[in-house]
């Protein structure tokens, strides 16, 4: 292989090249402006040298003017493109954009050209990690091993690499050769953290013969780690005791596995997790009758242990039911457990169970009120029953028996809550709110009761809720100098507050900020999965692979959860939304059962000018010290601070489609029919049609999806009299296909009744969302209103106290 | 309820509690840095839950690690010479969801962190701040796990609130070692006899 040479202009004089790594040196120590002027002073003399230009677009990008940073890069590329620095760079570049796919492609290009990179070598591998290639990383992490044997790090990173890989057997003679091979350290060189890695280490090298299958090396292993007198023995013993149990259990040495499993709920009972594994090493998870004789034996035995309690009323029936529910709800009442509840909601799937621990609640309320004496068993019963009454739908009851309570001591912060609850459920948004706030007032101090009344504020129906929310949350938080505390609940990932904020701006119509919080909800996400990066290196560092491998494991998920998938739809719907109402759309202003919005100034001016920064004469009152010594933050200049940069120049359509696509991609099948309607909008219908050929046999039956489906076809046969008048009614229609589950039906009632014959079969779809709760009643008497349609009647009637939303 | 050991996938769910009912509030990387740095000693209460991620939903947590090094702490001009330097542990923060207390999970998740910073960190010792006023927290400190007050720290919190630096030797579980009285044998019997 012959190296090229290098091109012409990369040679620098040598007192320009001491300038050059002056400037490498300034970038490093992150003096940005001084980097910038050694490397401008450098290009006066040679304006097209590559190196220079990427690094002062390196520098630049860290200025803040990310534009101008990349297309100096590009520049130096262009001018020499067989640099590894340059290529360097640009990796730094794609990595810091979180472009981690860009960032290997040019790492791996810069090691072609200095394979001997150990710092790239090391990046590589990291990128390797943080995209999942298992299989190249194997490569990396060999390489660096051989380049660099006394490190442990290299042995232990190679072995996560194999482990990820799938080939444990390898990963634990990894581990093991190290082990052999490696120099002991005197005891009196010994440090807390080397205990702790080589403890973590072990662990993990015992995982990996597990999960090799070598059952009886990782039995002998653990004998090793156990012995006080083996010069490997680790302090451990829970890890040592759960390991060996799951061997145990993976071989089939049931009497073993129920000695070991019994030592470790005696170490922790009150692992549900536990109790369920001793039922199947006892072989007795379908017997109710031997589980119950279990279970009451090890209520004996831990006398202060939840679980073997309240497990048994998940499988009980009919009177061993009954006689379990009442020793375990009324000591809960009578010990004034405020959560006696929580306890026992998720048994009321189960009516018979609903109706059984009522009896027992109503027997202790019915006792307490005849006794005047058992004050507090009055008490506690009738918060109890109004959370039983709620949950089973009757909100009147409910609200009798709280209203009865908070009459008798109005001073209870739980009997307050559980009326705000009870409100809520029935549509008094507004009163719910108040009653929150009433337990919050009982106990200022108290942050659960302040994050508590500030929803509920969120979710009312008042002009002045965004601000009052404000102005609750910031008695909690670390406010800046704008004096609230929005700043810090993004800063500290306070995904609750952003997606409320989000969801309310929706509803009072205005797009774009709803966009920007919506936005801010889902960078809570990009922040975890970059938050990562750092730990590939620190983790390898510690020795604790079994965390990190938990970590990796988690973050593959992330995109997957239902807040992620919450505020993506909620982002689509309002880019449609948006597009539906924009003056020159076409198809009018007036969407028929959606949350409206406002109108957009898209002529609007995005620039905002930045405050100058005023002397303060008060700096010493407001720059109060945080334990830490940190001053009060200052209030971070915001660039787009209505949201409108997300709106203004930007292809709604295309926009929605990417997060469209990502849902998809996520596993909601929302997103299939949210490409849908994009494309219907763009009048791509074949592409409409194939997104919704590609949703599962259940989701393609949905109503609402398969009138989405006619729509295309009918298009795409030119049958014109169908499809333009469905075209049309789609294009103004907006499913609201968002947050709440009801939603597809509101939006499949709102297309069938652009269909003259579906008419009547709209106002039932809407009459049946009345009946679901309070919310859908609201939503649906909503969507009536906009088709001409009247429902409030009818939803009064089931919730007198409904209010509903109005569009502003 | 349920309590165990937490994992890195539980973290997001702590640090939510954390939000909702504390002021000192932290990036998730704080807490990725205590999974990862000591997997072993923080431990979770959670609730069935039927539209959460994993059926369940956090409504405790307990978030503690080892104070650093010693020897480390040694070198540092910045510590007082009557600081105590043996290894010992450090509750970075404790909270329960207000609808989940008064059922004893602070306390089952204070003794079970307490037992693995002793048993796998060998900690020593366990410190912890508190805010004054916090007469709930005090109770499960002084009166239920026997913490001392070490010291009053003036204007400890960012508020301006006092905090009381509290700690508690620990010593390992004796109990926990002896293997009889297990019961081994009662329900296999019943389990043979139907079987
Ligand atoms: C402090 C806190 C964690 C206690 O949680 P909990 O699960 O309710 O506590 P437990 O049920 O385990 O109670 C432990 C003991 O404290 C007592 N206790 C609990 N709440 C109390 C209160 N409000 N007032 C007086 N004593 C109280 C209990 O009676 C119990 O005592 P016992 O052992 O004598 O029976 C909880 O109140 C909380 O999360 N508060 C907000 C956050 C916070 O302050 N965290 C502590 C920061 S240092």
């Amino acid at each position: 292989m012959t190296a090229r040479a290098p091109p012409a202009n990369r040679k620098l004089s040598n007192m320009l090249m001491a300038d050059f790594k002056q400037c490498l040196t300034l970038y490093e120590k992150k003096e940005y402006a001084e980097a910038i002027k050694r490397a401008d002073h450098i290009l006066t003399q040679k304006p097209d040298h590559g190196e220079t230009l990427a690094v002062k677009g390196l520098c630049r990008y860290h200025q803040d003017s990310p534009v101008e940073g990349r297309s100096l890069i590009n520049a130096g590329m262009k001018n020499d493109p067989e640099s590894y620095i340059i290529w360097h760079v640009l990796a730094l570049l794609e990595r810091s954009e979180k472009n981690y796919h860009a960032a290997l492609k040019a790492y791996q290009k810069s090691l072609t050209i200095d394979p001997s990179n150990q710092n790239v070598l090391r990046d590589l591998s990291l990128m390797q990690i943080q995209t999942r290639e298992y299989e190249p990383l194997v490569i990396t992490r060999r390489k660096q091993l051989t380049d660099k044997p006394e490190i442990r790090a290299n042995w232990t990173g190679l072995a996560v690499a194999l482990f990820l890989k799938g080939d444990y057997a390898t990963a634990a003679r990894t581990l093991a050769a190290y082990e052999e091979s490696a120099p002991e350290k005197e005891p009196k060189d010994k440090t807390q953290s080397d205990d702790i890695e080589n403890c973590e280490l072990a662990l993990f090298r015992n995982k990996c013969l597990i999960e090799a299958k070598e059952y009886d090396l990782a039995l002998k292993d653990l004998e090793e780690l156990e012995n006080k007198t083996s010069k490997r023995h680790i302090p451990d013993q829970q890890s040592i005791l759960e390991h060996r149990c799951d061997i145990y259990i993976r071989q089939g040495k049931t009497k073993d596995a129920q000695r070991l499993t019994r030592v470790l709920l005696r170490r922790n009972p009150h692992d549900r997790a536990l109790y369920r594994q001793l039922e199947k090493v006892l072989g007795i998870q379908d017997n109710n009758q031997l589980k119950s004789v279990m279970y009451k034996k090890l209520a004996q035995k831990y006398p202060r242990s939840d679980c073997p309690r309240s497990m048994p009323l998940e499988f009980l029936e009919g009177q061993a039911f009954d006689e379990a529910a009442d020793a375990y709800v009324s000591t809960l009442i009578h010990r004034r457990v405020p959560s006696a509840f929580m306890n026992v909601k998720h048994l009321y799937k189960n009516p018979a169970k609903a109706l059984s621990i009522g009896a027992i609640a109503q027997r202790i309320f019915d006792g307490a009120t005849e006794d005047l004496s058992g004050a507090s068993d009055f008490l506690w019963s009738a918060c109890f029953l109004a959370q039983h009454f709620s949950k089973l739908g009757d909100q009147n009851k409910a609200l009798k028996f709280i209203d009865n309570a908070i009459e008798h001591t109005p001073t209870l912060v739980e009997l307050h809550l559980t009326r705000a609850k009870i409100l809520k459920r029935m549509g008094a948004v507004n009163k719910g709110a108040e009653a929150a706030n009433a337990a919050r007032e009982l106990d200022l101090q108290d942050r659960y009761l302040n994050t508590k009344a500030a929803k509920y504020t969120l979710r009312a129906n008042n002009a002045d809720d965004i601000e009052q929310a404000i102005k609750l949350i910031s008695m909690f938080t670390r406010n800046d100098t704008s004096g609230t505390g929005v700043q810090d609940l993004h800063d500290m990932q306070g995904y609750w507050f952003l997606s409320e904020l989000a969801r309310r701006q929706r509803r009072n119509g205005d797009g774009p900020l709803a966009l920007k919080r919506h936005k801010a909800a889902l960078n809570v996400f990009s922040e975890f999965e970059h938050e990562q990066l750092d730990f590939h290196l620190y983790a390898l560092r510690k020795g604790t692979m079994n965390a990190y491998i938990d970590m990796l494991q988690w973050e593959d998920k992330l995109y997957k959860s239902k807040k992620f998938i919450r505020s993506t739809r909620g982002i689509i719907e309002t880019y449609i939304a948006l597009w539906d109402t924009k003056p020159d759309c076409g198809c009018g202003a007036v969407i028929p059962g959606s949350f409206p919005l406002k109108a957009v100034d898209y002529n609007a001016s995005t620039t905002v000018k930045k405050k100058k920064k005023k002397k303060t004469n008060e700096g010493s009152a407001e720059a109060k010290q945080n334990p830490n010594g940190l001053p009060t933050p200052e209030h971070r200049h915001d660039a787009d601070p209505e949201g409108l940069k997300l709106v203004k120049n930007v292809d709604l359509l295309e926009t929605a489609l990417v997060h469209a696509k990502k849902l998809a991609e996520v596993g909601d099948s929302l997103g299939l029919v949210f490409q849908a309607e994009i494309y219907l909008r763009q009048n791509k219908y074949m592409l409409a049609l194939q997104s919704l050929n590609k949703l599962k046999a259940s989701d393609a039956a949905s109503p609402y999806a398969s009138v989405l489906a006619k729509v295309a076809e009918a298009q795409l046969n030119g049958d014109d009299s169908t499809a333009q008048n469905l075209k049309d009614m789609t294009l103004k229609m907006l499913p609201k296909l968002f947050n709440e589950t009801e939603s597809d039906a509101v939006a499949t009632a709102r297309l069938a009744f652009s269909v003259p014959s579906y008419k009547e079969l709209a106002g039932e779809l809407l009459k049946g969302l009345v009946s679901e709760n309070a919310t859908a009643a609201a939503l649906a008497v909503w969507a009536a209103n906009s088709l001409g349609l009247e429902l409030e009647d009818l939803a009064k009637e089931q919730y007198p106290e409904l209010e509903v939303p109005l569009p502003n | 309820m349920n309590i165990r050991k937490a994992t890195v996938e539980d973290l997001a769910g702590m640090q939510n509690c954390n939000l909702t009912n504390l002021p000192e509030n932290y990036v998730l990387k704080y807490y990725l840095y205590h999974a990862i740095s000591w997997p072993q000693c923080s431990f979770v209460a959670t609730m069935p839950a039927k539209d959460s991620e994993n059926g369940e939903k956090i409504v405790g947590y307990v978030l503690a690690k080892m104070e650093d090094d010693p020897v480390v702490a040694q070198n540092n001009p910045d510590k007082s010479k009557e600081e105590d330097d043996r290894p010992h542990g450090h509750i970075t923060s404790l909270s329960v969801m207000r609808t989940y207390r008064r059922m004893g999970i602070a306390d089952k998740l204070m003794r079970l962190s307490l037992r693995a910073l002793c048993e796998v960190y060998g900690a020593q010792y366990v410190s912890l701040h508190v805010r004054k006023s916090n007469r709930a927290a005090l109770h499960l400190y002084r009166d239920s796990l026997q913490f001392e007050v070490k010291k009053l720290e003036n204007g400890y919190y960012a508020d301006g609130e006092d905090a009381y630096s509290m700690k508690k030797e620990l010593s390992v579980d004796p109990d926990i070692e002896s293997d009889d009285d297990l019961l081994v044998d009662d329900i296999a019997e019943h389990t043979e006899v139907s079987l």
